[in-house]
């Protein structure tokens, strides 16, 4: 009975059309607090990016007493992983939206790696500047 | 049975709560970077700064308006447990975020590597 009147209640909502729709147009809707849950995990990834590229600026802005071209090169490592982050950020997002919406197993975490290494080469290239100082 | 009304989103982890302060937190990044940015003044000249810093800023003031009207929404959506119609602008304010922060990035990248280029 209940049920019934819930599928009528939304029957006669109007029609979702909630950007992006390869994310949207799958699946049923989840519990909402998944739904926040992934979006806290996208802004947190949004502040890593940004923090990557304020210390790339800082590196240059400061001029460090550090070897030129070596400190150039992990400004330009922390720079370059900031600004692809939001893009694969929102790509990983996407994904686990449309994941929660069908239900499936979350996929794997290889946002997680990419930064890590990049982030890993750029306090190399730091500590390599530092040495050589 | 006890006699508290049926209001859900408290006991299920303060999560509009939570969603709003991260977006204060990004939001405060995003103005702290535009910040950053200004200390390549010398660099890119003051122009280039300004734009980069109005065009952060303004991205912050729609994030900080868009943030209270989700946050409504995201409350009602928990208490029914029903996430249709959450927010009818769907991620956009997810894109602009990402747009800003690819664009602060990348901003510092054109400038440093256009300043090699013109030091060579």
């Amino acid at each position: 009975m209940n049920h019934a009147a819930g599928s009528v209640a939304r029957a006669e909502q109007p029609k979702d059309r909630r950007f992006p729709r390869r994310v949207y147009a799958v699946g049923t809707e989840p519990d909402p607090r998944f739904t926040l849950a992934n979006e806290r995990t996208f802004l947190a990834w949004i502040r890593t990016s940004l923090a990557l590229a304020a210390v790339g600026v800082a590196l240059e802005a400061f001029a460090l007493p550090l070897d030129h071209r070596i400190r150039l090169v992990a400004a330009i490592l922390l720079l370059g992983l900031g600004a692809v982050l939001p893009g694969l950020a929102w790509s990983r997002w996407a994904i686990v939206e449309r994941t929660l919406r069908c239900g499936d197993p979350l996929p794997g975490f290889w946002l997680g790696p990419v930064v890590a290494v990049g982030t890993a080469a750029a306090i190399a290239v730091l500590i390599v500047a530092v040495i050589c100082s | 049975m006890s006699d508290e009304p049926p209001l859900a989103h408290a006991p299920a982890g303060l999560q509009a709560e939570r969603t709003r302060l991260a977006w204060g937190r990004t939001n405060t990044s995003i103005i702290g970077s535009a910040i950053a940015i200004t200390k390549l003044a010398g660099t890119i000249g003051p122009h280039a700064v300004a734009t980069c810093c109005a065009l952060s800023l303004l991205a912050a003031a729609g994030l900080w308006l868009t943030t209270g009207h989700r946050y409504r929404r995201s409350i009602v959506a928990v208490d029914r447990l029903d996430g249709l119609e959450f927010d009818s602008r769907g991620a956009r304010p997810l894109v602009l975020v990402a747009g800003v922060a690819t664009f602060v990035p990348l901003t510092a990248l054109v400038v440093i590597v256009a300043a090699l280029s013109t030091k060579s």
